[in-house]
């Protein structure tokens, strides 16, 4: 058996309890979303001397975000609570996993996040989208945490 | 390994509770790391030593 994953088996979940408020997290599913931009890299430190034939790197401070493309619909709870925490820059929690977060052995992406994009372009012959891009809030203490489903 | 509690609020309006893993890499003591770097310390001399004629 393959454990190969499909985009459409992903779940993204929020809540408006951050991970460092210290109280029990109660997530909603966002099922409007429809694609998954992920951002995951370190930024490079590269030496090069004469001690060595090669330029050596080693990986710095880690750059995160998710931008979560989705059909808009105004009287959607999730998508209501992301155009909030937007429009206060208040910090939410984000969970985005590979299948369902009550499934043992998923696996995904636990953080603390600030939305800082929510555009949503209106096209004359397109149903209305809403992209909402969220990236690691300094105003939590909790860091991004990958987690695995017991 | 780290246990962290939630729970998921289904359409329904129950709620079925989350138990996930978080993996942490244990710290190393400082007794530890000092064993470390005697330990390479002496794999480099190690490896500096001259050469036995009967090695070639």
């Amino acid at each position: 058996m393959t454990t190969t994953k499909l985009g459409l088996d992903g779940k993204v979940y929020v809540s408006t309890t951050r991970h460092d408020d210290g109280g029990s997290i109660t997530w909603s599913e966002f099922d409007l979303v429809e694609s998954v931009e992920h951002e995951q890299s370190k930024a490079e430190a590269t030496a090069r001397n004469r001690s060595s034939k090669f330029a050596k790197t080693a990986g710095g401070t880690r750059q995160v975000s998710y931008t979560l493309s989705a059909t808009y619909d105004a009287s959607d709870a999730v998508i209501t609570l992301l155009q909030t925490a937007y429009n206060s820059d208040t910090v939410i929690a984000l969970a985005v996993m590979d299948g369902d977060i009550t499934t043992t052995g998923e696996k995904g992406f636990y953080m603390d996040v600030e939305v800082v994009s929510a555009p949503k372009p209106e096209d004359l012959d397109e149903i209305d989208s809403i992209q909402f891009k969220v990236v690691p809030a300094i105003k939590s203490t909790f860091e991004p945490t990958p987690v695995t489903i017991a | 390994m780290k246990i962290m509690k939630s729970r998921l609020r289904r359409p329904d309006g129950t709620f079925a509770e989350i138990t996930a893993k978080v993996s942490e890499k244990p710290k190393k003591t400082q007794a530890e790391k000092d064993a470390e770097v005697a330990a390479q310390f002496e794999a480099n001399l190690k490896n500096q030593e001259p050469k036995q004629a009967g090695d070639r």
